[in-house]
């Protein structure tokens, strides 16, 4: 087969690719010319050296199946749902060091200024009951319910925490043994610690600027568990930067 | 497929590829194909066609980045390893060393054994 002829069945079976099948096209007739080139040089006629430059680039269909595959429009999907996941598992573990930040801040300052309720709140003298029952040394309906709410944002956003080292540690397993190792599944450097760190860095900023507002105007009401969760975003956002910013100028281990 | 004495390179055209491309630099396709059969010694012949979505997949990895060189004759496609594809090829070469001491320790084994 002459090289024209290949190149014209080549084209036709990567009809549809777009860019990337013109440019795969472009390839590979610079690749059978300068084949073609080399064999005439070697003393082979042309048309001898055309069907061996073509014999060694394999039959057209099977080229044109391979470059289907690495450009087939999902081909994204899987690098997204691996950095989903990576992404998911870091979040969580960041509320979960909130919930630990949240129960110094309870022992420190005590349950009124992580989860204090604010000016006007009352309870019904039977959830006041139920508050003082479970908490009986607390001084009071209003310290009860605080401690007990202080409990809640613990106790839940340290859950959220687990389930995000459960989701790091099914990743880590899943990168050794499956075949989300593979680059193909890998997010590439940046698009997972840029965005999370983004995501981080408003959520930061969002949740300290409302504890200094609150500071300001004096309301306590869920202050620690404001100031909590903004002290860790904007530690973890930092954390995303300057890891990505270590990767770039030392790349070693994942490349999200 | 790529093969070597019937046995299928697919697993490790990547690797091949990774450390043929470093050593030569930034190269296009044709030249790096010869190398990597020249540096082989002609063992590893393999389909020429079959290395061009290798370099495209390792493309889209960011294992590798290109550029059209129109400085030539004929346009063509130059291809660089990047930091990222430094690291996958550390990577790979570290688990093909494994594998072929594994493949080793369980062949001198049985020679041991089975005399």
């Amino acid at each position: 087969m002459s090289v024209d002829r290949y190149l014209d069945r080549l084209f036709d079976r990567l009809a549809g690719t777009g860019a990337a099948g013109r440019r795969a096209l472009t390839e590979a007739e610079d690749h059978l010319r300068s084949a073609t080139e080399q064999g005439t040089a070697q003393g082979l006629s042309r048309v001898d050296a055309e069907q061996r430059a073509v014999a060694a680039f394999g039959p057209p269909d099977a080229v044109a199946a391979q470059l289907r595959a690495v450009h087939r429009p999902d081909a994204w999907l899987r690098p997204a749902f691996t950095g989903a996941w990576l992404a998911g598992g870091l979040g969580l573990v960041a509320i979960g060091v909130s919930g630990l930040a949240a129960e110094v801040f309870g022992r420190i300052y005590g349950p009124e200024f992580v989860a204090g309720d604010g000016p006007g709140v009352t309870y019904t003298a039977a959830r006041c009951a139920e508050y003082l029952h479970l908490f009986p040394d607390a001084g009071g309906c209003a310290g009860a319910a605080a401690t007990d709410h202080w409990g809640e944002v613990v106790q839940y956003r340290v859950l959220a925490g687990v389930l995000g080292l459960i989701l790091l540690g099914t990743y880590g397993l899943a990168r050794r043994r499956t075949e989300l190792g593979e680059e193909a599944w890998r997010p590439p450097r940046g698009t997972v610690a840029v965005p999370l760190g983004v995501l981080f860095a408003v959520a930061g900023a969002g949740f300290t600027g409302i504890s200094l507002m609150q500071l300001a105007y004096g309301d306590r009401a869920m202050l620690g568990a404001n100031l909590s969760a903004g002290i860790v975003a904007l530690a973890a956002a930092a954390l995303c930067f300057l890891g990505n910013a270590r990767k770039r100028r030392h790349p070693a281990g994942t490349a999200a | 497929m790529p093969s070597f004495l019937g046995m299928d390179l697919r697993g490790h055209l990547d690797l091949l590829l990774l450390a043929a491309l470093r050593q030569t630099g930034p190269v296009h396709g044709y030249a790096l194909i010869t190398a990597l059969r020249d540096r082989s010694g002609g063992a590893f012949d393999l389909p020429e066609g079959t290395v061009y979505p290798a370099l495209h997949r390792l493309e889209r990895d960011g294992a590798v980045a290109s550029a059209w060189d129109t400085g030539t004759a004929r346009k063509r496609r130059v291809y660089t390893l990047t930091p990222a594809g430094e690291v996958a090829l550390a990577t790979k070469r570290t688990h093909f060393d494994a594998f072929v001491a594994g493949v080793r320790a369980v062949l001198q084994h049985r020679a041991v054994m089975v005399p």
